[in-house]
């Protein structure tokens, strides 16, 4: 699909990895409620039939050769995306928990502020799923970090809801913190002088699969994320 | 029965010998590269030469101070050990990253490739009813 044929210049960004159960029902409340966006999937090395499903519901599809982690997969829908053409790219977990209502209000906020990236946040009003209250402290932790190293003000660092204009997504096609990249890519973009806004959403539990963040990866992801934060601030920033 | 010292050479050579065999029957066998044999078969020369001249370690530990010379041989092999694995890590680092932009690239190209064939197909019918 090349930039002429895209329908808004709006890439919706689902990234998918075994979501054959949720994702049906995902693209079918993406097409009623954002039929002027272009759907894309980037299935990250699926084994069942989410690629399959994605193509039934419409979309793009993208397909990894192997599980590549949600860095990867994002990026490679970024890297997509840009080549498309796309002004605007708002990235949706395939397990449904963004709903894409949300989403459009993420893009809305995004185009309305004139700012570079909108990062959906579940902090901002009550209400709707807000994680563990062990995960809301590691989160906040993670805002601290943000402003301590980058300036920044964002009061839900982990969302993975957020829309990218066009700087931002030139610069996260090129350079893309691996791993668990939200909180990274937030401070990545802050220094390099990117505008970040944070919309009011709300988000849901999950639909179906299985989270990233169980067992061992618990403990590992705020050490993990907490070092790459301060290694972050130690780099040249990007331009 | 021959003196301790000359037991503690002719094992010490047979293992470094051994390590050398190794390491080049796996270069020959195309499992390492030659690049990579090289730290493998200096650990294996120094290991040998260490205990085929006992003498050298004696002299090494009293110029760094150290009173006790079989820990400034473990001390060197546990370091360079540690070195390689850093070594590895940076390696594998590189790999992974590599890695990561083949997989993009494959399925980035098998997107374009599906939209192309789809295309084609789409126009050829549209070639028939024409």
């Amino acid at each position: 699909m090349t930039a002429n044929r895209m329908k808004e210049q709006v890439v919706a960004l689902v990234l998918a990895w075994n979501e054959e159960a949720s994702l049906p029902a995902l693209l079918a409340e993406l097409a009623r409620d954002c039929p002027d966006w272009t759907i894309v999937v980037v299935s990250d090395g699926s084994t069942d039939g989410t690629a399959r499903r994605a193509r039934e519901g419409g979309a793009v599809v993208i397909e990894l050769p192997f599980n590549s982690g949600v860095a990867a997969a994002e990026q490679t829908g970024l890297l997509w995306a840009a080549s498309a053409g796309a002004k605007v790219v708002v990235r949706l977990d395939g397990d449904g928990q963004h709903p894409p209502s949300e989403a459009r209000k993420v893009v809305d906020g995004l185009l309305a502020s004139g700012a570079d990236v909108a990062v959906g946040s579940r902090f901002l009003h009550e209400g709707g799923y807000r994680s563990t209250r062990l995960r809301r402290g590691g989160i906040r932790w993670l805002t601290f970090l943000l402003g301590v190293l980058g300036g920044l003000r964002i009061t839900d660092p982990t969302s993975g809801l957020r829309a990218f204009g066009p700087r931002a997504l030139a610069l996260l096609a090129d350079v893309y913190p691996d791993e668990y990249p939200e909180p990274e890519s937030n401070l990545l973009m802050g220094r390099a002088g990117l505008r970040l806004v944070e919309v009011p959403v709300t988000m849901r539990a999950r639909g179906g699969g299985h989270s990233s963040l169980g067992g061992w990866t618990a403990i590992y992801y705020p050490i993990k994320v907490t070092f790459a934060l301060f290694v972050e601030a130690l780099r040249r920033p990007a331009r | 029965m021959p003196s301790h010292e000359v037991r503690v050479q002719l094992a010490g050579a047979i293992l470094a010998l051994a390590a050398i065999a190794v390491v080049v029957e796996l270069v020959r066998r195309r499992r390492l590269t030659e690049w990579q044999s090289i730290t493998w078969l200096t650990a294996a020369v120094v290991a040998g030469a260490f205990a085929a001249h006992r003498r050298i370690q004696f002299v090494l530990a009293d110029f760094v101070g150290i009173y006790y010379p079989p820990v400034l041989i473990l001390g060197a092999f546990v370091f360079g050990g540690l070195v390689i694995l850093l070594l590895q890590s940076v390696a594998l680092t590189r790999l992974e990253a590599r890695n990561r932009k083949l997989a993009q690239s494959v399925a980035l190209l098998r997107e374009r490739l599906d939209r192309v064939e789809s295309d084609g197909r789409t126009d050829a019918r549209s070639g028939e009813d024409a």
